[in-house]
């Protein structure tokens, strides 16, 4: 009697675990916009799909200060929030190359007209995304 | 392109699992493993061990060279070589009952191929992207294969040179990700996914069979290899760059193979737990934990015999072997890291000094809020927890009574470990709960699906092959 009920138990826990999965895995696909997002990457390549995943501004910039700078040089971040992912990317992205305060260069990525003192302008992607260069 | 890259794959996978193939066939001496788990381990181990051999190459300046890494290993073959005879020569029998396949199980076994197959759908598809894998692991990955070696100076830069990045944290995920780069010549982060879902694969390979070995029925053990892997939160670490899920599976290989080595008395089951345990504390600091679990399920499992048989039946001398080199191995890391003046951010003498005892006690609410929102959130963990909290309920006599308790106990000792660091943290308790605790639930969950599978087997008739 016991192992029947239980056997009616696992019966509904599985049917119930089904539900929820499926559930949840078209809702993310439809509404989470993931199908579309899937759609968008495949259609890209290695390059494009970074762009998509760290945003096309971001990475148009990343690309630029990779070209801009030397390999063994340190650089600051000014523009993007130390807590963002995109802070991380950014670091990651352009590693080994070392973020540190007192900084040779400063990446300065969407603020227009930013200056610091000790800095000169290196090199210009727009008026919004430029590196600045210790004199 | 695609074709390249798949070949690519198959030959990293054989020369990781070759040298993991080594490590299992050198103590299963009386061939106990089948196949599967053999294959599952083989990967398994190669990417811990491979990931050591190259933190040990970098200590000695030693540049990293695809053929240089597998010598080691080939030279362990050689002396393998009467091993590797004797077990084929068994096992040279093709299975007929592969192939008798029931319908239930076809649908199962296509359930869980699908969800395989998208965790490589979905790892592959971008590139290293979420925090933890950009700002501390894959980082860490990159910098070491770009200096060709583990830099001498390497925690000074990640500590000064990179905030956040984790000085003090064990290298097996950077280092597993730095042998991909060198295996295949280059640096490629879209391609290293891969060695997410293929973690993913290779334990569940495992855990299928360690659920056969319990005395699971074949649509059982199915069942539940398929739960665990649908588990979203399960799912979605096995394609996202972070180390938790690599920690799962050695904290919970651990256990299980613990279980199996007491249930089977089979050794070379002890000495899965003690390579699981070992890469375990090479992957995280968590591992650590995972390390005091052991020793605390032995001591338990010693104390039971002793009461029983009036003494130890087991072979204490592996027993002690085991726990003294896994112990020899934390405290040579630990002096390690004094010697580099590197030191955990959370837990340290500082956190200890600053500690207002009044604090902790209000911060018990929001851990038991946080913990009761993870239990409840089906979102992310399906019915687990629930199925979890019921099961023990309903089958604590039985799981104290048998072999299943030693499933269970690395569950509680575990959370109740991750539980007193929330108390001591000395950061903001709702982010540090709000960031960590879904990961921490996660190193546990494959023991949480198997006892729920052991449980369940208890009250259904018939979904054990063979009885306790």
């Amino acid at each position: 009697m016991i192992k029947s009920i239980y056997k009616k138990i696992f019966f509904v826990f599985l049917i119930a675990w089904a539900v929820i999965w499926v559930n949840f895995l078209v809702r993310d696909l439809t509404k989470g916009k993931q199908f579309k997002e899937y759609k968008v990457l495949l259609s890209r390549d290695d390059a494009g799909k970074r762009s998509w995943t760290y945003g096309d501004r971001l990475f148009e910039f990343l690309r630029f200060a990779e070209k801009s700078l030397p390999f063994n040089v340190s650089y600051n971040l000014a523009g993007v929030d130390e807590a963002a992912v995109d802070y991380r990317r950014a670091i990651y992205y352009l590693s080994p190359r070392l973020k540190t305060d007192n900084a040779e260069y400063v990446l300065v990525f969407d603020k227009p007209g930013y200056m610091q003192d000790g800095y000169v302008m290196y090199r210009e992607l727009d008026p919004s995304r430029f590196i600045l260069k210790k004199i | 392109m695609m074709t390249g890259n798949l070949y690519t794959i198959i030959a990293f996978v054989l020369a990781t699992s070759f040298a993991g193939f080594n490590i299992v066939i050198a103590y299963d001496r009386k061939d106990i493993l089948s196949e599967p788990e053999l294959a599952g381990l083989a990967y398994l181990f190669g990417i811990g061990a491979i990931a050591l051999e190259l933190f040990l190459f970098g200590l000695f300046k030693m540049k990293f060279v695809t053929a240089h890494i597998l010598l080691p290993w080939v030279l362990l073959a050689i002396i393998n070589i009467p091993r590797f005879k004797a077990r084929f020569r068994k096992n040279n029998a093709i299975r007929p009952a592969i192939l008798k396949i029931k319908l239930p199980e076809m649908i199962i076994a296509a359930l869980l191929i699908f969800v395989v197959c998208y965790a490589f759908f979905i790892a592959l598809i971008r590139p290293v992207e979420s925090y933890d894998a950009v700002a501390i692991w894959s980082l860490k990955a990159k910098v070491i294969y770009m200096a060709g070696t583990v830099p001498p100076d390497f925690f000074n830069i990640i500590g000064a040179g990179y905030q956040g990045a984790h000085p003090d944290y064990p290298l097996l995920l950077p280092l597993s990700q730095v042998w991909f780069y060198t295996f295949i010549g280059n640096f490629n982060d879209h391609l290293v996914k891969v060695l997410f879902p293929l973690n993913f694969l290779a334990f569940l390979i495992v855990f299928y069979m360690f659920l056969r070995k319990a005395g699971a029925e074949r649509i059982f053990a199915m069942i539940f290899t398929f739960l665990l892997a649908s588990v979203r939160q399960f799912f979605n670490y096995a394609t996202n760059g972070y180390a938790d899920m690599q920690i799962a599976i050695y904290a919970s290989l651990t256990f299980l193979a613990l279980y199996l080595w007491i249930k089977t008395k089979s050794n070379v089951y002890f000495w899965t737990a003690f390579f699981a345990c070992l890469f375990a504390m090479w992957t995280k600091n968590e591992g650590s934990v995972v390390f005091l679990s052991f020793v605390a399920v032995l001591f338990i499992y010693m104390t039971a015999q002793i009461r029983s048989y009036g003494k130890i039946v087991s072979s204490y001398g592996s027993i002690l072997f085991a726990t003294a080199l896994l112990s020899g191995l934390l405290i040579a890391w630990s002096l390690f890291k004094g010697i580099v003046n590197v030191q955990n951010d959370v837990v340290n003498a500082q956190s200890f000094a600053t500690l207002d005892i009044t604090e902790i006690f209000k911060r018990a609410l929001a851990i038991f809020y946080e913990y009761q929102r993870q239990a409840f959130g089906v979102k992310y963990w399906n019915l687990t927890w629930v199925a979890f909290i019921f099961m023990i309920i309903a089958g604590f006599g039985r799981m104290i009574s048998e072999d299943a308790k030693y499933v269970v106990i690395p569950v509680f000792f575990i959370l109740a470990c991750y539980t007193a660091v929330y108390f001591i943290t000395p950061n903001d308790i709702g982010w540090q709960l709000r960031t960590t605790t879904s990961r921490l639930l996660l190193h546990v969950l494959p023991l949480v699906i198997f006892y729920l599978a052991l449980s369940f087997a208890w009250f259904i008739p018939g979904r054990r092959d063979t009885d306790e």
